[in-house]
């Protein structure tokens, strides 16, 4: 396999002024990424700070409104800031330190991985700068005063689709231009080798603790772990330590935005080959090789593309990729809350939609849903909806 | 036939080198604009492919790339304006943009449209040179490779940019996006230098470079020079092209005196 490369997908398609940088990221990580400094640095920022590990809930009041498997949640909800994207920006800030960067750049949609890797960057004393679209700093309003009260900047984002596809270019084009002085905090399983690898890594904290926590609760692996995919990191995360383990069944659930007429965000189930930031991956592409403007509901899974390892697992059919449409993720989202009390993010209600469709599986599999966030940074945009 | 090189390099001239976007702001401004540019005395024209996600361009290039694909862009009707440009110019002529468009549907479709209209050469901001079948799929329909190095590039590692075998080298002014204000005479200096020990390719120069006065402190470090954002500017506030026609007459001249 080439550097870079999961199956046919992935790889360095960048800029030359950054591809010393992206060496030196790699050349780093791999000689600290078996560090006992480092993962002993990383394991209590992970233990006091993000308040890991996440506990594996039971489910009951769904698993007995739905009548099918047993339904468990990865609280990764819980995690300190609100969502699964602490788990990259942490490590990730303390790869920048060891590169000698004091200035850090990301990109957000939802504005969860803003608010993570302004919270790092608080805690370590690393200036941060956030780009975000302008459509997502109207929909994810709650975020952005986060993160400018973490005392990071936030860069509005107007051109193209001004969403997360925008973000990630204008990012990439401050990476360009500071590259000597600036690390990239990349927020998903995307872009150029090594992110993939590095945000997969750092994410799979999740999969391994679930690993640990099914054989102590339910004394079996799972029989299932569904996960919603945009660009893809609580996914891959959570899934990584199971690809080995045939039997779990493993479902990557998209955003297919209003109806199937609508074209949605989900590049794995509707797109094709191509490069985008950095990646061969599957896109959404018109046929001369433009980018088409996403729709979800859903501003962190409202992107073209989709990490290169989750279009490998597909072609392998070692994971199967869905589509859910905008109203079945509101249903959950409202069904979830009344039902458990848990108030989830609308992408993490999109993975929730899908345990309808598996309702006749039989009573004694356990079916575990990566609960990648909590709803709090929905509220505002779900109780507009719900007025017109 | 190919060149071996895209510019001839002698008697210390130094190449004059526009950039414009395909189909911008029109077809017929855009077949205007290649016209001009080689009357004003262009040895090497880069004709810009738009797409939707120009991560190494600035703002003028990038809303020029977004208002070509609003206004239908098909590369098919850039490659009918290249065959009649073909008829009265022997001018050489690359096109320039990011790996999407030349993939799609293939690159050998690719290639064997952009080779059978006459375009001499591709220059893919974001193509590695270790992809080696796109690359090809280029060499293959006999187009030219221009090979980026910017002022990171470790030149320790010049022998993987010399091993697809550009006929041009393009050095990359400064740590930034098209159109940026940082051109560092030294820096530039000595990597060129440096670059010139390391291989016997002529080297032009990009980014950044507007004024008379950046030519003149450019022009004898460089086999050539490249001037983007400016010109796309020029035709963007000005599609009659008079303003791009008084812009570029003085530039020339430095160029070329």
């Amino acid at each position: 396999m080439n550097k870079g490369y999961f199956g046919d997908y992935g790889g360095l398609f960048i800029p030359e002024t950054l591809s010393h940088a992206l060496n030196e990221l790699e050349k780093l990580y791999t000689d600290i990424k078996d560090d006992k400094d480092f993962n002993s640095q990383l394991t209590n920022i992970y233990k006091d700070y993000v308040g890991r590990p996440s506990p594996l809930y039971f489910a009951e009041s769904l698993t007995n409104h739905l009548k099918g498997p047993k339904i468990w949640f990865k609280r990764e909800d819980l995690n300190h800031t609100g969502a699964h994207k602490i788990n990259n920006t942490v490590g990730q800030a303390l790869l920048a330190k060891m590169l000698g960067k004091k200035r850090i750049i990301a990109e957000t949609g939802a504005g969860q991985h803003g608010v993570a890797t302004a919270t790092i960057c608080a805690k370590l004393g690393l200036e941060c700068i956030v780009y975000m679209g302008a459509k997502d700093i109207e929909r994810q309003e709650l975020n952005v005063f986060k993160i400018e009260t973490l005392g990071a900047s936030i860069v509005p984002v107007h051109s193209g689709t001004a969403t997360l596809k925008d973000a990630l270019n204008e990012a990439i084009r401050d990476w360009v231009t500071n590259v000597d002085s600036s690390h990239y905090i990349i927020g998903s399983v995307t872009g150029p080798h090594p992110y993939p690898t590095i945000v997969r890594d750092f994410n799979a904290i999740s999969g391994r603790e679930l690993k640990e926590q099914a054989i102590n609760q339910f004394k079996a692996l799972p029989d299932m772990i569904i996960a919603c995919v945009g660009g893809g990191s609580n996914a891959m995360g959570v899934f990584y330590p199971f690809i080995e383990d045939e039997t779990v069944e493993l479902i990557g659930v998209e955003a297919g935005g209003k109806d199937s007429s609508d074209i949605g965000g989900a590049s794995i189930t509707d797109g094709s080959t191509g490069v985008l930031h950095g990646a061969k991956t599957k896109i959404l592409q018109s046929k001369s090789g433009n980018i088409l403007e996403t729709n979800s509901i859903s501003a962190g899974l409202d992107y073209p593309g989709v990490g290169p390892e989750h279009a490998y697992l597909a072609d392998l059919k070692r994971a199967k990729y869905v589509k859910i449409f905008d109203d079945e993720a509101l249903e959950a989202f409202y069904e979830i809350s009344k039902i458990e009390g848990i108030i989830p993010a609308l992408e993490t209600a999109h993975a929730l939609a899908y345990l309808k469709k598996i309702s006749t599986l039989d009573k004694n599999k356990n079916v575990v849903v990566n609960m990648s966030g909590r709803g709090d940074k929905d509220l505002y945009s779900v109780m507009k909806n719900a007025k017109h | 036939m190919q060149n071996t090189n895209l510019i001839t390099v002698k008697d210390n001239k130094t190449a004059f080198i526009p950039y414009l976007v395909a189909g911008h702001t029109s077809n017929e401004v855009f077949s205007a604009a290649l016209k001009l540019l080689d009357e004003l005395g262009a040895d090497l024209i880069e004709i810009g492919i738009p797409f939707t996600d120009p991560i190494a361009e600035g703002k003028i290039i990038e809303s020029a790339h977004h208002h070509a694909l609003k206004h239908d862009f098909v590369l098919d009707d850039i490659c009918k304006i290249v065959k009649e440009f073909r008829k009265i110019s022997d001018t050489p002529v690359i096109a320039m943009g990011y790996t999407n468009s030349f993939i799609n549907p293939s690159s050998e479709h690719i290639a064997t449209n952009l080779s059978e209209s006459g375009f001499n050469g591709v220059l893919i901001v974001d193509l590695p040179v270790s992809e080696k079948s796109i690359i090809n799929s280029f060499k293959d329909k006999q187009l030219n490779l221009v090979q980026l190095i910017a002022p990171t590039t470790q030149l320790t590692l010049i022998e993987d940019f010399l091993a697809n075998d550009p006929a041009l080298i393009y050095y990359i002014t400064q740590r930034g996006i098209t159109g940026s204000n940082n051109l560092n005479l030294e820096e530039i200096s000595e990597k060129l230098g440096a670059i010139k020990k390391l291989s016997n390719k002529p080297v032009v120069t990009g980014f950044g470079i507007k004024t008379v006065e950046d030519v003149e402190n450019l022009k004898t470090l460089t086999d050539g020079i490249v001037i983007g954002s400016p010109i796309v500017e020029k035709i963007s506030i000005d599609p009659s092209l008079v303003a791009l026609k008084e812009y570029l007459e003085p530039i020339v001249e430095a160029i070329k005196s």
